[in-house]
């Protein structure tokens, strides 16, 4: 059984979920700084491919990096590299589409902290950076992760946009999701189902594995608290 | 306000049972399940028909000739079928014997099936490319890097597949990584039309209504069985009268007219 | 020295601030909603006031009219929240290391770190999380790591809000020793007279955003000079009064005049300990009929006015009903000005 699939869609799931990662928090932290009005704004844009149909952000997607659109047509050109039909395109359509689930999640543990350790540390002449590195982050921990696992999960298990910017190339493309379908559409149901299995055990480890380490931290904490 | 909304509710009652007695007298709805290949030519046949036959409307479902057989195998509602293969209709016919039709169905109406069309298959390329491609052999040389094709259930995907065994170069293909299979043939269309494939394989007659797309070569002779469309009234219709009457129709001279404009071409009967 | 003059609108409310502090500890002192934190906010650099002016020592810190606006990080000024906002990620030590980021040298802040931890008596508990010290423990943490960067002003918002109070006297104690040591400004905020008494030199009353004189705790204490001031300084029996004539005040609630050397007086005040009770009148007296006597106080009405209460010293002597005369030596008699 030739195992691509499987690989690529870990590779392009953990690739996205890091830049979801990095990337949601510098946004969720930016935005509790805004005037409330801007906020709000950001705050529906940015939440939007999580309400929008995949296939929509795979649309918008395509309009921006097909190689006659702007964007793919300038990387063409410029650098001879190609924005779709790659397996990194899949990496494209996979950070949008879960990167709400991270910001939402980061803004939401910002948010809950308690305004009086910012001030504090700043009379006490701490500089921004420490303060977002060794005191905002440290306590934000617990819905770092949570906003992580979520993140992953969806990344995972992308199919609508993925599908409409990578096609489907076996051994080159093709990922889980895609695979599936695929082997359905030709009616090799066998093989389809032995690669739902195979996906299901991967999506229960995972939320098993983080389970545990929440379990973990929070016995930690109580232990602390006694 | 509550007596509004109670006299609100016995006229939207009493107009759908009224309309729904009125549909039995005068209107039919003929559902025809179409290959998407037949999509600007059936669209176009169905404005003619509504001055030929004003009570009847068509109401089209296009896909995949594969597609489309799953879903009538599914308990789908169709009066007609047309398929862009013998594959998916031999396999609902109980007459066609059992390599075809493994699991014995039969679903269409016994001697209503008949060849409705014939179509050439063709190698698209992107409108203004460069990359020198002109016959189907070049689909094996570096002038290709990706070309996009129907999968396995799509019946022109099938066909590229002969065609390219025919070539000698079908297992070369695939190792190299150079197909990406598209689920029916518009996605095929629309991947040439982005430029994000260097070709692709398509009917003629989807050819001629994408844009975006030139035409590069036609198949080589004997490269692959001819292609057919058979068309059939199913066994579930419930007005077999009139879904004959508009089978009968696409043989006369008007729909042929369409057909042979798009690039369908008409089989000896 | 501070110097701090600022007007703020913020929320429906006008901030009207404007003081100077010597070195020394000087109450910020107003009931709750009175604008003192934000005061304090302001003078910290958190938040910018609408137009004003601050300076530490010489050194402007916020001037609205030529543009200076210093980081809060650059102040010199060390804050105390009312929640000790001790970061709950490090340990005792760690937090206390926070405060000494300008120390470069390793030795030599680890020194410090353990120099706190004596004199803060926080021995043993450098290697604690915050939430496993006891109220008055994290007092002394969040203490310590304020004057860890050896500010020049230091800012307390009441520090003792957050404790229990019979754990209060001793941290008191300590706070006093710590305050004496501080060689510079501090400003407490608090809403208690007595804290304000017992722990400062001066007080600066807030009423509703404005604030109104500084002056020293013992004349507020004794003498307020208005009704608020009073109020606050815990008078018992304050009332209105109005100069009638050369030399005499009439005081309508209680049914009296009493001689008043102060032309524009608006009201006058007493304490209960000054009020005794007589059979004759004595001093400057009122004539009142007893309400209520227990061991702590006298409650008694002026006759003609039954609405108006007056508390006195206890005395056991006379009865619930009787009339007598409730008694005030001249020095206690306060007369009040206008507010500012």
């Amino acid at each position: 059984m030739d195992l691509f699939p499987l690989v690529n869609s870990l590779r392009v799931a953990i690739i996205s979920t890091a830049l979801t990662f990095l990337i949601g928090i510098w946004a969720a932290h930016g935005v509790t700084r805004l005037p409330i009005w801007l906020k709000g704004v950001l705050d529906s844009v940015l939440t939007l491919p999580l309400v929008l149909p995949p296939t929509v952000v795979g649309f918008f997607l395509l309009k921006t990096i097909s190689p006659k659109a702007p964007l793919g047509a300038f990387f063409l050109q410029a650098f001879d590299i190609k924005l779709t039909m790659v397996w990194y395109s899949a990496v494209f359509a996979t950070t949008i589409v879960s990167f709400p689930l991270m910001y939402r999640t980061a803004r939401g543990s910002f948010e809950q902290l308690d305004p009086a350790w910012e001030a504090c540390a700043q009379t006490m002449g701490l500089r921004k950076r420490f303060i977002f590195w060794r005191i905002k982050l440290p306590n934000c921990k617990a819905g770092l992760l949570a906003g992580t696992v979520l993140a992953f999960a969806r990344a995972l298990g992308e199919y609508g946009a993925t599908t409409m910017v990578t096609g489907y190339i076996p051994g080159r493309t093709a990922t889980i999701a895609t695979t599936v379908y695929q082997l359905w559409r030709e009616g090799n149901d066998g093989l389809a189902l032995q690669w739902v299995m195979i996906d299901l055990v991967i999506s229960l480890a995972v939320l098993v594995a983080i389970n545990l380490l929440e379990l973990r931290g929070g016995a930690a904490r109580a232990r602390s608290e006694a | 306000m509550r007596k509004a909304l109670a006299f609100m509710l016995v006229v939207v009652l009493l107009s759908s049972i009224g309309t729904a007695g009125a549909e039995d007298a005068s209107k039919i709805e003929i559902v025809v399940f179409a290959a998407a290949s037949m999509t600007e030519a059936l669209q176009r046949i169905a404005g003619q028909y509504q001055a030929v036959a004003p009570n009847v409307t068509l109401t089209f479902n296009f896909d995949s000739s594969g597609t489309l057989q799953t879903q009538i195998e599914e308990g789908a509602y169709a009066d007609v079928f047309i398929s862009a293969s013998q594959k998916q209709m031999d396999a609902l016919d109980a007459s066609a014997g059992i390599d075809k039709n493994p699991d014995a169905q039969d679903f269409l109406l016994q001697g209503s099936r008949f060849d409705l069309l014939t179509n050439t298959v063709v190698l698209i390329v992107p409108e203004g490319s460069d990359k020198g491609i002109t016959s189907f052999a070049d689909a094996g040389t570096d002038k290709v890097d990706l070309i996009a094709l129907g999968n396995s259930d799509v019946p022109v995907g099938q066909y590229a597949q002969e065609i390219f065994a025919f070539l000698g170069f079908w297992d070369q293909l695939n190792t190299a990584g150079k197909v990406t299979f598209a689920s029916n043939v518009k996605e095929v269309l629309s991947q040439v039309a982005q430029a994000a494939v260097d070709c692709g394989v398509v009917y003629v007659s989807d050819a001629a209504t994408g844009t975006g797309i030139t035409v590069a070569a036609n198949a080589p002779a004997g490269s692959h069985k001819p292609v057919n469309y058979p068309a059939a009234v199913l066994s579930n219709t419930m007005q077999p009268e009139a879904a004959r009457a508009f089978l009968y129709y696409l043989k006369g001279e008007e729909a042929t007219g369409v057909f042979t404009e798009i690039g369908f071409a008409i089989p000896q009967r | 020295m501070l110097e701090v003059r600022l007007k703020k609108q913020y929320a429906g409310f006008m901030l009207n601030v404007r003081f100077q502090a010597r070195d020394e500890v000087m109450a910020l002192l107003g009931a709750s909603g009175a604008g003192k934190t934000m005061t304090l906010r302001c003078i910290a650099g958190l938040v910018k006031p609408d137009a004003g002016y601050i300076a530490l020592d010489g050194r402007v810190l916020f001037d609205s009219e030529r543009h200076i606006d210093i980081a809060p990080q650059e102040r010199a000024v060390g804050l105390l929240f009312q929640n000790y906002a001790l970061f709950p990620n490090m340990t005792v030590r760690q937090n206390l290391l926070c405060g000494l980021k300008h120390v470069t040298a390793r030795a030599e802040r680890n020194h410090e770190v353990e120099r706190l931890l004596t004199m803060f008596c926080l021995q043993g508990l450098a290697d604690r999380m915050p939430s496993q010290l006891s109220g008055g423990q994290q007092q002394r943490v969040a203490l310590a790591r304020c004057l860890a960067r050896k500010p020049k002003l230091l800012l307390l918002d009441e520090p003792f809000a957050a404790l229990d109070s019979h754990l209060r006297w001793q941290l008191e104690q300590q706070l006093l020793d710590t305050l004496a040591a501080f060689e510079g400004t501090t400003l407490y905020v608090t809403h208690d007279r007595e804290e304000t008494r017992r722990l400062c030199q001066r007080v600066c009353v807030m009423r509703g955003g404005t604030s109104l004189s500084v002056m020293d705790t013992h004349r507020w204490y004794h003498t307020p000079d208005t009704r608020s001031a009073a109020l606050l300084a815990g008078f018992e029996n304050v009332e209105t009064a109005c100069w009638v004539t050369n030399g005499y005040a009439d005081i309508p609630q209680w049914g009296t005049t009493w001689p008043c050397a102060k032309a524009d007086v608006t009201g006058v005040a007493f304490r209960a300990e000054n009020a005794c009770l007589a059979g004759i009148q004595k001093d400057l007296a009122i004539r009142c009929r007893i309400l209520r006597s227990s061991e702590q106080e006298t409650i008694c009405a002026p006759l003609g006015q039954m609405n108006t209460l007056l508390r006195a010293l206890p005395d056991r002597r006379f009865a619930v009903g009787d009339e007598v005369w409730l008694c005030v030596r001249p020095e206690n008699a306060i007369w009040l000005g206008r507010e500012e």
